[in-house]
């Protein structure tokens, strides 16, 4: 009988090679896809929940302050658009300066309303959030008493346009009732 | 033999097992990113959900409350003014948005207003309070239907109230504007102390007491009884025998008394009393206990009748009821028909046990005090004049000798001597005449000649030479206060008192008939008054009211009621009513009271009648303040 000798063999074949090499290629190919969905994923919810937080804080916060208010003073043109009132010497506004909304805290220190000179600007948005489009629209009660709340609309930015990931726009829109 | 080599690639089987383990996780992976695409957006619209819905909630505050009518409404603005209109609205193309309107039904109701818990079904509707739902139904981006709901009741819960606390300004002022004064009262209702309305109790100032006028009759003997009744004093006196034992005086002017007539009795005489034109005097004679003096002549008076009671026993007391007259000796009590007093008849006699003193009638009781130390007070009932019968007795503590006895409502006033032990003065519940029970007592140091009683204060001829007059507040006997104390020139042996005069018969021989007062004009009591507010304007015709409630004093067998008038015309008519919107009901609850509610809806201006009553002895209630509260439809 003839044994044919087949001698040992070492090294990687050809077909292998290749095999693995397109394993690893579609293996690094839907990793990155997960990794760059993640990613965005997670830059989206950044965005989306930084606006969306910023939102109701400010809604919240200006619901706190509005329900307090005796009276409204409509002072359009003005940029603050209206003048809030809280006895006994209280005075708010509301004004966006440089893409932030500002509530502004007045005392009277016998100055007389309107002035300004005491004011302590609160910050009502976070730094990476612009605030735009702010609109106050004071409202009348059912028996035609005017001014007895006010319809708010404003406009969050997060992120650049260009980015479409982290790039968040609303508008908001409520209504805050005087007490 | 074959011979196998060793194989150092991967089985299709190792490829197949890794592929699938990389599979998975791709897939899990996914389900997660998407997972969480889904919740973000989800949450994003929410957000924006929350906030239509806090518009909608405040939206609904500011509406007229007239416009809550149940139903399914979406909100327009209108001329920078919130419209409710039937429907729903859809906004941003994406949210519906309902605001549901229901009305609210409570467990109980009272006078009109519901009040409670509110419940699911059945109950009371309650048109002070609604129910709004603001539903808000969008198809989220993620594919799924979602909702959101705001639930929420409006109550007409603002509420004004008018108080009143002082009526001192007095009356006459018919539209509210000094908070101290009112409209009209009845004489009964006392407002003269700040701060309270109350009946008149015959409050006096003992400070103001003095001695406004005495009479000396020259001669005479000493004092034994004195009797007032309209511009007369009728005095009587031990024998005298030289001279009257009878006078009568003219006491119109407290400051300038006169003697008019006096008549000589031949006898001592113990007590007096008149009735009509005739003066009923006891004597210790032992012929004519009984004797009638006819005084319808004060100028001349004129004896017309005498009667002998079988027993030589001195005469002590005498008493009148209309028809009967009684005498009490020392151990028995007689009756007399008085029909024709000028021929008294004989009716019945019943024996006491043992040397009475004194007694004093009070409606159908004698109540007799006496020196027996076990029954100090004994009670006849008189019921039946031919038939007496003796109900009750009481024994003081102690051996005690009483001198004096005063009858008024439910309480009998006893003066007993000098008790080395306690008091001197009792007073006793006899509103159950056959068991009196001990109400209070009051140490003298010293023995009590006489007792009367004005309104709710004490008068007490004491046996204390520094203090013959003694006067004690009385309302309430567990804490008797001490209201004055004078020092006469003499003890006052009897008296009687009326408004603020007391009438002493006095053992000064100087001035046997003493007159005594505070000076006060008016010492008027009443057991019933009413008082009418000022007409309080609420300022709006869309009201309604809510209770009344007030506080004060309210002893025990007194009251404190109310009624309410409203009017949309500050002039009236002014119809006051109770809860069930007549004038027969009263609003009697201090502490809260409904007032009516579909009566006075909508009447902008309002009245209030407060009723004082008392059915006890020197007890009145006190008014201090009341309060209406009242709420303008928002």
């Amino acid at each position: 009988m003839i044994f044919n000798k087949i001698k040992k063999q070492n090294g990687v074949s050809l077909v292998e090679t290749i095999a693995y090499i397109a394993i690893t290629a579609i293996l690094l190919v839907s990793i990155i896809g997960l990794m760059m969905n993640v990613f965005n994923t997670r830059k989206n919810i950044e965005s989306s929940n930084s606006v969306h937080h910023n939102a109701r804080f400010i809604v919240n916060f200006l619901s706190n302050r509005i329900h307090n208010v005796d009276y409204i003073n409509n002072v359009d043109p003005d940029p603050a658009q209206l003048h809030f009132y809280e006895y006994p010497d209280n005075r708010y506004s509301l004004i966006i300066e440089d893409n932030d909304l500002i509530w502004q805290e007045t005392k009277d220190i016998g100055e007389g309303f309107p002035n300004q000179s005491t004011a302590e600007p609160i910050l009502l948005n976070s730094k990476k959030v612009h605030v735009s489009d702010l609109i106050l629209i004071p409202i009348s009660d059912g028996h035609a008493n005017e001014n007895r709340g006010i319809k708010i609309s404003f406009t969050l930015t997060f992120g650049n346009i260009n980015d479409s990931f982290s790039y968040t726009q609303k508008t908001f829109n409520t209504f805050i009732g005087l007490r | 033999m074959k011979e196998y080599k060793k194989q150092t690639g991967f089985s299709i089987v190792e490829l197949l097992v890794a592929i699938a383990f990389i599979s998975v996780i791709v897939v899990t992976i996914s389900t997660i990113s998407n997972f969480n695409n889904k919740v973000l957006k989800i949450n994003e619209e929410r957000t924006q959900t929350l906030l239509y819905g806090i518009e909608a909630a405040e939206a609904v505050k500011l509406l007229d409350w007239d416009d809550l009518i149940a139903n399914d409404y979406y909100l327009e603005l209108n001329a920078n003014q919130w419209e409710l209109l039937p429907g729903s609205e859809l906004i941003d193309n994406r949210y519906t948005r309902t605001i549901t309107i229901e009305d609210v039904y409570r467990e109980n109701i009272s006078n009109g207003h519901a009040y409670d818990q509110i419940v699911s079904s059945g109950g009371n509707i309650d048109p002070d309070t609604k129910k709004v739902i603001v539903t808000i139904d969008w198809e989220s981006k993620s594919g799924l239907d979602k909702q959101e709901i705001l639930e929420f009741y409006l109550h007409r819960w603002e509420s004004d109230r008018w108080s009143q606390s002082d009526w001192a300004g007095g009356a006459g002022q018919e539209t509210w504007a000094d908070a101290t004064r009112f409209s009209a009262k009845t004489s009964g209702m006392d407002i003269s102390m700040e701060g309270v309305v109350t009946l008149k109790s015959g409050f006096l100032d003992w400070n103001n007491g003095t001695t406004t006028d005495a009479y000396n009759i020259s001669g005479g003997s000493t004092v034994q009884d004195i009797y007032q009744v309209g511009d007369y004093a009728y005095m009587v006196t031990n024998n005298y025998s030289s001279g009257s034992e009878f006078y009568v005086f003219d006491v119109s002017d407290i400051y300038d008394v006169q003697l008019l007539d006096n008549m000589n009795i031949s006898a001592s005489v113990t007590g007096v009393k008149v009735d009509g034109d005739y003066a009923f005097l006891s004597s210790k004679s032992d012929n004519r206990e009984l004797q009638v003096i006819d005084i319808s002549n004060p100028y001349d008076i004129d004896r017309v009748a005498e009667y002998n009671i079988s027993g030589n026993r001195n005469g002590r007391d005498v008493a009148v009821d209309g028809t009967e007259v009684y005498i009490v000796r020392r151990d028995d009590l007689s009756s007399f028909s008085i029909l024709d007093p000028e021929d008294p008849q004989f009716l019945d006699i019943i024996d006491i046990d043992d040397y009475a003193i004194a007694m004093h009638l009070s409606e159908d009781y004698i109540f007799v005090v006496t020196e027996e130390d076990d029954k100090e007070l004994q009670v006849f009932d008189i019921t039946n004049p031919a038939n007496l019968d003796q109900i009750g007795e009481y024994d003081l503590p102690g051996d005690l000798d009483a001198t004096d006895i005063y009858v008024q409502g439910n309480r009998a006033y006893i003066g007993v001597e000098n008790n080395p032990s306690g008091d001197e003065l009792f007073i006793l519940d006899i509103s159950d005449p056959q068991t009196p029970s001990f109400l209070g007592g009051y140490e003298i140091s010293s023995t009590i000649y006489s007792v009367s009683i004005i309104g709710p204060y004490a008068i007490i001829g004491t046996g204390d030479s520094n203090e013959e007059l003694l006067v004690l507040d009385v309302s309430f006997p567990a804490t008797i206060n001490k209201a004055g104390g004078f020092d006469l020139d003499g003890f006052l042996y009897a008296s009687q008192s009326n408004c603020s005069v007391v009438y002493g018969a006095s053992s000064n021989t100087n001035q046997e008939l003493l007159l005594f007062s505070t000076e006060d004009l008016d010492c008027g009591y009443s057991n019933t008054g009413n008082l009418v507010s000022s007409t309080y304007d609420t300022g709006d015709d869309q009201l309604v009211y809510n209770w009344i409630s007030w506080s004060g004093t309210q002893p025990l067998d007194t009251t404190i009621r109310f009624q309410i008038a409203t009017s949309n015309n500050p002039a009236g008519p002014w119809n006051f009513v109770g809860p069930d919107g007549s004038n027969s009901t009263y609003y009697d609850n201090a502490s809260h009271n409904f007032i009516n509610y579909s009566h006075h809806q909508n009447q902008r201006y309002l009245r209030y009648k407060v009723f004082l009553d008392t059915s006890s002895d020197l007890q009145v209630p006190v008014l201090e303040e009341v309060n209406i509260s009242y709420s303008i439809y928002p």
